[in-house]
């Protein structure tokens, strides 16, 4: 019997010997007075590959953590309840023992890397496990393989890209040979092309190797695709446990716990409401493309919004790069023939793989790097003859990480630190932070210390901190990275009302399909190169351009494509919404 | 949504086991630690004095006092020592002394966290470390055509500092750098490092003038020289320090078992 | 930041003794530094430890890099001490003019001195060398097990392997940290002393807070790998004591003794001008 047919037939927790079972589970942090899990009853099977779905601070993490009695051995606090994994109890045996059976994977692909060669940091846990040093290497090459990283035995860790990170982080994990192994939230800090390997790595682990899998994680695309189950965790308590097709199809059930479905099923549950109801709501693109075909005769393709041209540019260009040239020290070449002008008023989104040079290309812009070669002007003038501190002040600058940019021991005096450099005192320093901290809804918490904040929070202070000086442009880079939907949604709002307010917004992310309704421009690099500067609409339906950046269409945009060409009618389509608009009820002729 | 209903499952008694620890710091903790400070000796101080061994010298020596005080004296150390070690290799010239740098890290952070123990006997030992130091220090000097007046008036501060070390001051010190407020803090830290440093820079001396007996007339120069960078040092200690210990409470990550704030 | 980047080349005969022994050179060296006060001895030990650089193959271009670095130190040492040393100045060489300003007729360089300062350029020279002597010619998992097997605790060897794993990572931070405070209008080219100190100050508080709270994920990765800082461990990388290890260990320790002998009852080792 199949793991997933095993499932099916079990999947309200009524089965034989499962590898994970969670009975009651409630856990409190010590010194914390909420709980953080809530009764979570849970049983995983052998083989299964299940999903954990939920926004920040459902208590996916802890969940995981005590999966191998990190939580509670090593904080602490209150448990309720029995987890047993492997037919240990988690309490009445040691970390070491557990760690046997469950190993963990977290998000940070640098922090859970400690060794200094990829085979040190394979062979970390088995040494641990004191595994006889004759099996070590055999064990190594093993796992190595497993996750297709052979031959890369002395690479120094910083030499490794974020996917091959996180896939040594598996190998790792894998080496020691659980019968269990946990990822939280593996590839939220990847670039698409990390991503997409990981998830194969999993998948193929999974399926080839017969591992059990856990995996927190918002990207619900690959979930529908690859996980047995999937549960939906909020407020620490399970919420709902079943296939992803019943789980990602409960339109209101996400809703209400803020979650994302997959965007075919978001497509076809609008179409649903128009009247189209498909027989199952399907939730991968397999599934979508079949149910289309299903209903092809019912369905009418009318109309579509055609792709807008951008308006000319009428005035000169607020910022601008010439041709420009950079290498960094140790050879990378950075940015080669760089030309891009943005003008006042413009939101532009510059997407492109890690490496592709979008970041050099923002620190040109703001003078913390010269070209070595063409030149870049800001409002006409050559930013070489601007102080990186005058330029501040036209340019905001939020970092990826807004821990790296914060100073100051209270939000208040956070946000008035670049004021107070500039030489802004008195009333009129107290009144623009106010105004700052209003935009922001910081005020409520100006006096407290900015790290002791959520890391929304954080994010948000940044901004202000930024805003606090008027600047006539914003700069993002990768804002969404590590968010969920409703966290990333805040800030490109945020985002937003700056824009609607007559100033420019360049964002850089690699999150392409969360970006209609902000940006109107996009602009494609790859390899330090501009592969192609296009509005929004277009640049969504240049799959062979996104291709060469690594990056990929949104499902949606394919899902169009395919329909697209069957009806050949173009669907140059941004959303799952406006695809659907696009779409009626055939009317059979009277 | 209200949280007040009690749990379903059976509560279990927990015992916290937390993870690896040295000298009751979290091994993390002496990591970064020791990364930062040796990513520390590259930012240099924009005050240098290039007589006696070492070059300019980096932030990271006013923080060595510091590190003690908030991991704790072995895991000071342990922080310190690798921290400059690996200092040592990667810039060289900023440690003439080679290894025996490394053990004066260790002794200052160890002295930091020596400053801020409650119920410890340690301070003793201490204190016989450095007076022992002093007269070393001071004693080759002597045998060099140093004349007493003028090695007094050069080792002032260091005197200061063992002075402060044995009188009840260091208790005051503990007091100030435990108390919750700002102002006690600082004021604290500011005692604290002076302390520490005038003690560490004792020790310091005692090795580096065993190997470089610098001649009389440096130390006629010292005599303004030693002041600054003392005051210097515990400067940025103190406003590096209240800016991290403020910060570490407002967090709220865990301390260290024998952390002074 | 892999070892052979940074100034040792390939194998050598010395890179593949086990660390205990290059440990024991190590500590042959400083002891007989600090021992010895005579130029022809440290000058002699020097050498030496500069030829066991080269054997060793560690590359030339760092260690003129870090001679390059030490020279202004050293300058000022061979002129505080021929100028002033008048415990062992006698013979005069040269005196300042009278003519010239300031220090016309009164600066002399006595020649006892400029060889004092001599003899303690070859000692921090030994002292400096040594330890990229030792450190870049062990691999990383050498210098591990070697320090484990001299009973250094596990836990701090790992602590030592580990902050160099990270040593990257927050170097990496500093400069992102920098460069935020610029864009907050930091302009540290316009700054007076004081400024920048505080300045300074302001660089290493996040730096030090973001690397605390980021290690918290570190200890929980290292619970989850089951690492306790227990001593009850297997090693994928094995080293042992050759028959060569053994014969440098017993000559360092023989050297040592030797030296201290000799020093204690002959004073051979104490300063005096060389006979050359």
């Amino acid at each position: 019997m199949t793991a997933a047919a095993r499932c099916l037939s079990g999947v309200h927790n009524m089965d034989a010997d499962p590898i994970i079972r969670i009975e009651n589970l409630s856990y409190q942090y010590p010194r914390s007075p909420a709980f953080v899990l809530r009764d979570v009853n849970l049983n995983v099977q052998r083989g299964e590959f299940l999903g954990i779905v939920g926004p920040t601070g459902a208590g996916k993490t802890t969940l995981c953590l005590a999966l191998n009695g990190i939580v509670p051995q090593f904080y602490g606090g209150r448990f309720f309840g029995h987890v047993t994994v492997a037919g240990l109890d988690t309490i009445e045996n040691r970390i070491y023992e557990l760690a046997q059976h469950v190993t963990l994977v977290f998000q940070d692909p640098e922090t859970q890397l400690i060794a200094n060669s990829v085979q040190d940091e394979v062979a970390f846990g088995l040494e641990n496990f004191q595994v006889a040093r004759s099996e070590m290497p055999q064990r190594i090459q093993w796992a190595l393989e497993a996750v297709r990283l052979k031959g890369m035995l002395h690479r120094h860790p910083s030499e490794l890209s974020g996917g091959e990170k996180q896939r040594l982080a598996i190998a790792a994990a894998l080496a020691v040979q659980p019968d269990v192994l946990v990822l939280d939230e593996p590839t939220s800090q990847l670039d698409p092309l990390g991503k997409q390997e990981v998830f194969a790595t999993i998948r193929e682990l999974n399926e080839r190797l017969g591992i059990t899998v856990i995996l927190a994680s918002h990207a619900s695309e690959e979930l529908a695709e690859f996980a047995d189950r999937v549960a939906l965790l909020d407020q620490g308590q399970l919420v709902s446990l079943d296939t992803p097709e019943r789980i990602f199809s409960g339109r209101d059930l996400l809703a209400r716990h803020a979650v994302r479905p997959p965007q075919v099923t978001e497509f076809y549950i609008e179409l649903a409401r128009q009247g189209l109801e498909p027989p199952s709501i399907p939730v991968t693109l397999q599934e979508a493309t079949a149910a289309y075909e299903q209903m092809r005769d019912k369905i009418a393709v009318c109309a579509c919004p055609a792709a807008e041209a951008l308006p000319p540019p009428s005035e000169p260009p607020l910022l601008s790069a010439h041709d420009v040239h950079y290498t960094y020290g140790d050879g990378t070449r950075a940015l080669r023939h760089v030309t891009l002008d943005i003008h006042q008023g413009e939101y532009v989104v510059i997407v492109g793989q890690n490496g592709a040079g979008k970041t050099t290309l923002a620190k040109h812009f703001l003078h913390l790097l010269e070209p070595q070669a063409g030149e870049v002007h800001l409002a006409g003038r050559d930013v070489r003859t601007l102080a990186v501190s005058d330029i501040a002040q036209t340019i905001g600058f939020v970092a990826q990480n807004p821990d790296q940019q914060i100073f100051s021991t209270t939000v208040a005096s956070e946000v008035s630190f670049a004021l107070q450099s500039l030489g802004t005192r008195g009333p009129e320093l107290e009144a623009r932070v106010a105004e700052s901290l209003q935009t922001m809804g910081l005020t409520d918490l100006r006096d407290r210390h900015p790290l002791s904040l959520a890391q929304g929070d954080r994010a948000r202070v940044v901004i202000a901190a930024a805003l606090a000086m008027r600047p006539d442009v914003l700069i993002f880079d990768e804002p969404t990275t590590g968010q969920d939907y409703n966290g990333a949604k805040r800030i490109l709002d945020v985002s937003r009302r700056f824009h609607q307010a007559g100033k420019t917004v360049i964002v850089i992310t690699h999150h392409l399909y969360l970006m209609p309704g902000y940006a109107q421009r996009v602009v494609v690099m790859g390899r330090g190169v501009v592969l192609g500067d296009l509005p929004l609409r277009q640049a969504f339906h240049s799959s062979e351009l996104l291709r060469s950046t690594y990056l990929a269409a949104p499902q949606i945009v394919r899902l169009a494509q395919y329909i697209s060409a069957r009806e050949q009618v173009p669907l140059p389509i941004l959303t799952p919404k406006e695809l659907a608009a696009c779409l009626r009820l055939r009317r059979t002729s009277p | 949504m209200a949280a007040t209903k009690e749990p379903r499952g059976e509560e279990r008694s927990v015992e916290r086991v937390g993870g690896a620890t040295i000298g009751g710091a979290p091994i993390a903790y002496i990591i970064v630690w020791g990364a930062a400070l040796a990513v520390l000796s590259f930012v240099p101080m924009p005050v240098s004095a290039i007589l006696g061994i070492g070059g300019t010298f980096p932030i990271s020596q006013a923080l060595y006092a510091l590190v003690g005080m908030i991991l704790g004296p072995t895991a000071g150390a342990l922080a310190a020592g690798i921290g400059r070690l690996i200092g040592i290799f990667t810039a060289p010239h900023t440690a003439a002394a080679g290894i025996p740098s490394m053990v004066i890290a260790m002794v200052w952070a160890a002295a930091g966290g020596i400053l801020v123990q409650k119920r410890s006997r340690a301070w003793i030992v201490a204190l016989v470390v450095f007076a022992l130091a002093y007269v070393a220090y001071v004693g080759r000097a002597l045998t060099v055509d140093v004349s007493p007046g003028l090695a007094l008036q050069t080792t002032l501060t260091n005197l200061s500092g063992i002075i402060l070390w044995l009188l009840p001051t260091r208790i005051l010190a503990r007091e100030w750098i435990s108390d919750q407020g700002a102002a006690k803090l600082t004021a604290g830290l500011a005692l604290g490092c002076w302390i520490v440093n005038a003690c560490g820079h004792t020790f310091a001396n005692a090795l580096l003038y065993y190997l470089n007996p610098w001649p009389a007339n440096i130390w006629r120069i010292l005599i303004p020289i030693i002041p600054a960078e003392q005051l210097f040092r515990t400067i940025v200690g103190a406003v590096v320090g209240v800016g991290v210990i403020s910060g570490l409470r407002a967090i709220g990550l865990p301390k260290p078992a024998q952390a002074g704030y | 930041m892999t070892w052979r980047r940074f100034g040792s080349v390939g194998e050598s005969r010395f890179g593949r003794l086990d660390f205990r022994s290059k440990l024991m050179v190590m500590a042959a060296a400083t002891a007989l530094a600090f021992l010895w006060e005579s130029p022809t001895l440290n000058g002699l030990l020097t050498l030496s430890v500069l030829g066991l650089c080269l054997l060793a193959r560690i590359r030339l271009s760092y260690l003129s890099h870090v001679l390059r670095l030490m020279l202004p130190f050293y300058v000022l040492l061979l002129l505080t001490h021929g100028i002033w040393n008048t415990n062992v100045g006698r013979t005069v060489l040269w005196t300042a003019p009278q003519g010239w300003w300031l220090i016309g007729g009164s600066i002399q360089l006595t020649l006892e001195g400029l060889v004092y300062g001599l003899m303690i350029i070859f000692r921090t020279l030994t002292l400096v060398l040594v330890i990229p002597l030792v450190v870049l010619t062990s691999s990383l998992d050498e210098l591990i097990v070697g320090l484990v097997r001299i009973r250094v605790p596990y836990k701090v060897a790992f602590v030592f392997s580990a902050t160099l794993r990270f040593v990257p990572l927050l170097l990496q931070e500093i400069q992102t940290i920098t460069e935020a405070q610029r864009l907050r209008g930091l302009a540290l080219e316009k700054m007076n002393l004081l400024q920048r100190l505080r300045v300074y100050s302001r660089i290493a508080v996040p730096l030090l807070l973001g690397a605390m709270t980021k290690s918290q994920q570190l200890d929980t990765v290292l619970a989850a790998k089951a690492f306790s800082g227990s001593p009850d461990r297997t090693y994928l990388h094995e080293h042992t004591m050759g028959t060569a290890d053994r014969l440098v260990v017993v000559l360092g320790v023989a050297a040592i003794a030797t030296a201290l002998a000799l020093r204690a009852t002959t004073g051979i080792g104490g300063f005096q001008l060389p006979g050359w």
